[in-house]
């Protein structure tokens, strides 16, 4: 056999190989969504003897029962009202920042970019205890008005460090000729920044909801009511009461991914770019 | 004089569009911070507080369950070498445009995006000692692997270590993946010609490419060790058995409000926000050399 022939045996080996990893990987990270899945589409009696395979009669009974019996349609409403507040909010305040550090100059304007920014690395288990002091002083606990606060803070960091790096992209020229033709400068923020900024400003609403969808440490220690959980941390606690019933609990954890699921389908570029910005140049 | 009166009327303006979010950072991080270390320095709370000095750090440093919590984020720091080298060969094959690659990428990536507690819940059921993990391995031959994989105090933190892994390895495939793409393919091309193999490739043209993102990639996962596996220790294991997967996070969780030992609490969440200053200077350090 000639060289050549070799090297592409070897080639066609290797390439076999490569497909044979990314399909254990695909297996893998799809695994538990499958099991969610037909778990959920399970009666629990099919449960017993039934694990893996495809549920033989599919069956919506888990989700109606804990539309009735649970608060799982109230957490549902929790949620999705505290998440789109705050980044409504979060996403508002924080290009306002991006919009000061990228227009104007003022003295220590580097350090505080950096500072701010950098406080996306702390826990915020670190905060928790003494915001949980302050919230009770000034009676807040208990109230949507205090998780949106500590997300809407919480997110700034992050948020104001993706809108700024694309701000920055923006040329100068465009801005210039807007002040040419009169615009104040909350023209300038309205009518050109965020309108150019479009795919930016997508990023942090999606990198946003994301996290404070996924969230739990927050709601649960400041939404002590039954009433007024999120999904997740609702979820957090409903795992505990029905270990027996897996179909049931399984419904309960589809009903809380499927939502992500469909947004990462149809945004899948905003969540890549919101979560390498900064690592790739 | 105009200069600096343009700068001084450039400042006000600055000034007003920081405001809400200054206002909100310093609710939300400067004066916790203060009453955080507050609270450490003292006895009781509220009316009852009292200055006690270092007492409270002088008791948890020589508290075992603080040091074994301690310890257990250090453990957990294997998931950055692990995480780090298989994003990177997933990353390559990926990069090789194999058959179908977009579709892997969008499928790694789904991971990352799952709640923990919604996963968390999940992988409790899948890893009970008569879960579907030890049924598998019975169904190939491998029963003598079958483990009680979070209720046994030797393996559970490993077993959180595990579901860490499968939730943070697509987002480092994808940032380097990111990465790769846009170094130029002339240097590849050049290194094929030369007859270097995959591996010499991955070695010698993309790590060096790739390092300032390795960096950087690898001091976000110290943070993640740090700074966020509450939702997985809370979900999966809730500290037990036997507290082998308490962690630092999770210890002022417990003594803060379960205990409500707020001053106890208050000093180990001291003690790791001096962890996460120090890696906050190291993460802004490597994000300057990307920058430059």
């Amino acid at each position: 056999m000639s060289r050549k022939l070799i090297d592409q045996s070897k080639g066609v080996v290797f390439g076999v190989f490569k497909q044979g990893i990314m399909l254990l990987m695909v297996l893998t990270s799809l695994l538990p969504v499958y099991f969610i899945i037909v778990t959920a589409l399970k009666e629990k009696t099919e449960y017993v003897f039934n694990k893996w395979g495809l549920p033989a009669l599919p069956t919506l009974q888990n989700f109606l029962t804990l539309l009735e019996g649970e608060k799982i349609f109230r957490w549902l409403l929790n949620s999705t009202l505290i998440s789109v507040s705050s980044v409504i909010l979060c996403v508002m305040i924080s290009s306002f920042m991006a919009y000061a550090f990228t227009r104007y100059t003022f003295p220590g304007k580097s350090f505080l970019f950096t500072l701010i920014t950098s406080l996306l690395v702390l826990s915020p288990v670190v905060l928790v205890i003494p915001l949980f002091r302050t919230m009770v002083a000034i009676n807040l606990h208990n109230t949507y008005l205090s998780v949106i606060i500590v997300y809407v803070g919480v997110m700034i960091p992050i948020s104001t460090y993706l809108l700024t790096s694309f701000f920055r992209s923006i040329p100068q020229a465009i801005i210039d000729a807007s002040i040419v033709d009169g615009c104040t400068e909350f023209q300038i923020y309205k009518n050109i920044m965020m309108p150019l900024s479009m795919p930016a400003v997508i990023t942090t609403i999606l990198t946003n909801w994301l996290y404070i969808w996924n969230e739990i440490l927050i709601s649960l220690v400041f939404l002590q009511n039954d009433s007024l959980r999120t999904l997740m941390s609702g979820l957090a606690l409903f795992k505990g009461k029905y270990t027996t019933d897996i179909p049931l609990t399984m419904s309960g954890v589809a009903v809380a991914i499927i939502p992500t699921l469909i947004i990462y389908l149809i945004g899948q570029r905003y969540f890549v770019r919101g979560l390498t910005t900064g690592a790739v140049k | 004089m105009v200069r600096s009166k343009l700068i001084g009327k450039q400042a006000g303006t600055a000034f007003l569009f920081l405001l809400p979010g200054l206002l909100l950072i310093g609710f939300v991080y400067l004066i916790p911070i203060i009453n955080v270390i507050g609270l450490s320095l003292s006895k009781g709370v509220g009316e009852n507080q009292t200055f006690a000095g270092l007492t409270n750090y002088q008791v948890i440093l020589k508290d075992r369950l603080f040091q074994s919590a301690f310890l257990n984020n250090v453990k957990l720091l294997v998931i950055v070498p692990i995480l780090t080298l298989g994003a990177l060969i997933f990353a390559s094959i990926l990069y090789d445009r194999i058959r179908g690659w977009r579709i892997y990428q969008t499928v790694i990536f789904i991971p990352v995006v799952l709640a923990i507690a919604a996963m968390g819940i999940t992988f409790g059921q899948l890893l009970q000692f008569k879960g579907l993990v030890n049924e598998f391995l019975r169904s190939i031959q491998l029963g003598f692997l079958t483990r009680d994989w979070l209720g046994d105090q030797n393996i559970a933190l490993w077993t959180v270590g595990g579901v860490i892994i499968w939730k943070e390895l697509g987002f480092g495939t994808i940032l380097f993946l990111a990465r790769l793409m846009s170094v130029e393919q002339d240097l590849f091309d050049a290194a094929k010609v030369d007859g270097a193999s995959w591996w010499q490739r991955l070695w010698n043209v993309s790590i060096p490419q790739l390092v300032h993102v390795i960096e950087f990639y690898a001091i976000l996962l110290v943070v993640t060790v740090f700074s966020f596996v509450f939702d997985y220790i809370l979900i999966l294991t809730n500290g037990g058995p036997n507290n082998s997967t308490i962690v630092g996070e999770f210890f002022i969780y417990k003594f803060g409000f379960i205990y409500n030992r707020f001053n106890i609490a208050s000093t180990v969440a001291v003690l790791y926000l001096v962890v996460g200053i120090i890696l906050m200077i190291v993460r802004y350090q490597i994000v300057k050399r990307i920058e430059e």
